[in-house]
């Protein structure tokens, strides 16, 4: 197979010969074959991305700031003394706070750090970083991109590219916004770009063409169909033969050949559904099944229902866990989430962004729901084994990076509690892995300012002088995952990784 | 580079001392681009001569997925059915609305997708695929149950097929290909669809020409000709 994941001459002469003995699995198991040799070469690492949508700001989690250790206490943005809490044998601090209203919302809501950090202290690490654009979509996009820091491929597309080959999803994404935009490198393979998802409960439905169809004619007699489509139908076709050379035409046909095979094969049309079988849902009726991970992944994310960042979360894990995917990335929305019996916030209108009326509110409540997500998906990815040769779990080669687009202004109103910032370029990012240099801030925090600054990118050591820039981050995040970057011209962050 | 025309299934050469015949009556066109070498640089020689049959190719061959938006209604249309009612998943939810995304649609308002993306999504072929198959079961069962007002499958019972080749099932390809393509079948395309009937036969698929009404037309909805423009 070349390098763009076309057969060459050759090979597409065997495989239309296989599949003049045996059908359209003719090509599918020739390319399964040849990714599958690809794939045997290295052990994949993953990646899951976790927009804090709307402008996540470090210095309201990992390294928040007490009112009486600045000199500007009362201007910038810190918080009560009693609010931030240290984290015992770690640098992370951890806010924990409660409210009645959450801006002009008038609804009680509580944040809790701690726990989380100090759960998975060894596995965190905060970097600082100053981005390049306060326009959301823009910086949506350089989060993911490092700012086109290697040919305007994407975080995700390049561990797709790495680890990809092979998978039937190696890259989806049910995000929002520019977190859900392609990247602009089109040199990679095709299979590299993602899948988009819109609705991670019923998405799965769309993996298997007939199952879940009552009352028609036989798999075996659908394939037939599909053959007589393939070759009679479209071979006879005009239209399909004036435009034979369209590389549009040619991509529908592989996916509708051996990707739509390995979709059905895998039956995910079964093994990704996170819904139970109800009145709303109601499967079995259609001769389907929920996922046998179903009741696991729903325990974790109860609310999959009503939220759909929990109903991606669930998804995330059965696509990593079944190998379909090497990469996921899932999104708060930017709409308000309010449950009214409960009288709950569980996402403010424009997520992190409800910080312009109601900053301290939109950064506690999204800071939770991001560490509840990220901590579901954690606890899951540790209980299955990813290598019973070494005993590796699927999180020991997993990476969670909460991606952002920028930070928030550093100042309020004196002695303001409730008061709304604009965007602002000095920031930082939570990164949680094993891979990860854990327990570290790289980085950190002017008390006086609420700005940060910089490290080595070797030794890790705060430098005061330096501010990381989007490439370095972009880079080392593909070193602690292992992507081989040769070429691309990026930094090496020694002190990102764990191990050398 | 030849430059040729077409008019129905015959090709005529622009530049006639680009081509020649070849031995069937097809035309031999002396086309570098056709074998994907330089446009302009002309090899003149007898061996890198390319057969060509049927329709001209395009060279640029820019085509355009229909997208969610224009398949439902297409998809509507030609099967005669309300447009919420071509498929839906699980009995209760529009296909074409859960599937929206992998068919190209687009969600500004929740999801930011504000443009349809460049590809086709992995997904695309088996969504559209289930739609399809859904739809023609409904147009089927519908023609089949009520054959005064039958739109596509006249003359078809549901059982055996007392002979494929007989007027009705050729005229119900006809009316698959126009309802679907905007033309007729032709006796080619005909003849692979009407060949499929043996194949449900030999399955012992219990109501073979219900079986064979809803897989010609599932294959017919679901060709490059009827997803594409």
């Amino acid at each position: 197979m070349n390098y763009d994941g076309k057969l060459n001459r050759r090979q597409l002469i065997r495989a239309l010969g296989l599949c003049a003995a045996g059908g359209a699995s003719g090509v599918s198991a020739l390319l399964h074959q040849k990714r599958a040799v690809a794939q045997q070469a290295k052990k994949p690492c993953f990646l899951i991305v976790i927009p804090g949508a709307g402008g996540a700001s470090i210095i309201d989690s990992l390294m928040a700031i007490r009112t009486t250790e600045s000199a500007n206490g009362a201007t910038i943005n810190t918080f009560p003394d009693a609010e931030v809490l240290d984290v015992a044998g770690s640098p992370f601090r951890a806010v924990n706070l409660a409210r009645s209203a959450a801006g002009a919302i008038p609804i009680p809501f509580t944040a809790n750090q701690s726990n989380f950090i100090n759960k998975h202290k060894q596995d965190l690490m905060a970097v600082t970083v100053y981005g390049t654009s306060v326009n959301h979509r823009v910086a949506q996009k350089r989060s993911l991109t490092g700012n086109e820091a290697w040919k305007g491929r994407t975080l995700q597309e390049a561990v797709a590219n790495e680890y990809g080959a092979g998978l039937p999803l190696p890259n989806v994404n049910m995000a929002v916004d520019g977190y859900i935009e392609r990247g602009n490198d089109f040199s990679i393979p095709g299979y590299c770009f993602h899948e988009p998802v819109a609705d991670a409960g019923v998405w799965p439905l769309g993996l298997d063409g007939s199952k879940g169809i009552l009352d028609v004619p036989s798999r075996a007699l659908i394939e037939r169909a599909r053959q007589i489509r393939n070759q009679g139908v479209d071979g006879n076709s005009p239209f399909a033969q004036t435009f034979e050379r369209s590389p549009r035409l040619e991509l529908w046909k592989q996916q509708r050949g051996a990707q739509s095979a390995a979709l059905e094969t895998q039956e995910l049309i079964k093994k990704l559904m996170i819904m139970p079988n109800t009145a709303q849902i109601p499967l079995t009726q259609y001769g389907l099944l929920e996922s046998p991970d179903g009741m696991k992944v729903r325990e974790k994310f109860p609310n999959f229902l009503t939220d759909p960042l929990d109903a991606q979360a669930a998804l995330a894990f059965l696509l990593i866990k079944n190998r379909v995917s090497v990469t996921v990335t899932i999104s708060p929305s930017f709409g308000v989430l309010l449950d009214v019996p409960a009288r709950q916030l569980t996402n403010p209108p424009l997520a992190f962004d409800y910080s312009h009326n109601a900053h301290r509110a939109s950064q506690a409540v999204m800071w939770q729901r991001i560490m509840r997500v990220a901590d579901g998906l954690a606890d899951l990815l540790k209980g299955e084994e990813l290598d019973s040769a070494t005993g590796e779990s699927f999180w020991d080669r997993s990476l969670i990076y909460v991606a952002t687009e920028f930070g928030r202004d550093k100042r309020r109103p004196a002695n303001a509690d409730d008061f709304g910032t604009g965007h602002h370029l000095n920031n930082g990012y939570m990164l949680m892995s094993p891979l990860a240099n854990g327990n570290h801030v790289l980085g950190g925090v002017d008390t006086a300012t609420g700005l940060t600054y910089g490290f080595d990118p070797t030794t890790g050591a705060p430098d005061t002088g330096r501010h990381m820039n989007e490439p370095e981050i972009y880079g080392g995040i593909l070193n602690m995952l292992q992507v081989d970057t040769s070429g691309a011209n990026l930094p090496d962050m020694r002190a990102m990784r764990k191990t050398a | 580079m030849a430059v040729i025309g077409c008019s129905a299934n015959t090709v005529t050469p622009s530049t006639p001392d680009a081509t020649a015949d070849g031995p069937d009556g097809s035309v031999v066109a002396h086309d570098d681009a056709a074998m994907g070498g330089s446009p302009d640089a002309s090899t003149g020689n007898d061996d890198a001569a390319v057969i060509v049959t049927g329709p001209a190719r395009s060279d640029k061959a820019r085509v355009h997925f229909k997208g969610q938006t224009i398949l439902a209604s297409q998809m509507a249309q030609a099967l005669g059915l309300p447009a919420a009612q071509v498929y839906q998943e699980l009995g209760r939810y529009d296909a074409f609305t859960v599937h929206r995304i992998a068919l190209g649609g687009v969600e500004p308002y929740t999801l930011g997708i504000n443009d349809p993306f460049p590809d086709t999504s992995a997904t695309g072929p088996l969504a559209i695929e289930r739609i399809a198959l859904g739809g023609c079961k409904g147009r089927v069962d519908a023609d089949l149950g009520t054959p005064a007002s039958a739109v596509i499958f006249t003359g078809i019972g549901p059982d055996t097929l007392a002979d494929i080749n007989a007027a009705e099932p050729r005229q119900a390809i006809d009316k698959l290909y126009a309802r679907f393509l905007s033309r007729r079948a032709s006796d080619a395309e005909a003849r692979v669809l009407l060949d499929l009937y043996a194949d449900v036969t030999a399955a012992n698929e219990p109501r073979p020409a219900r079986a064979w009404a809803i897989l010609s037309c599932f294959a017919v909805a679901t060709s490059l000709e009827a997803l594409f423009y």
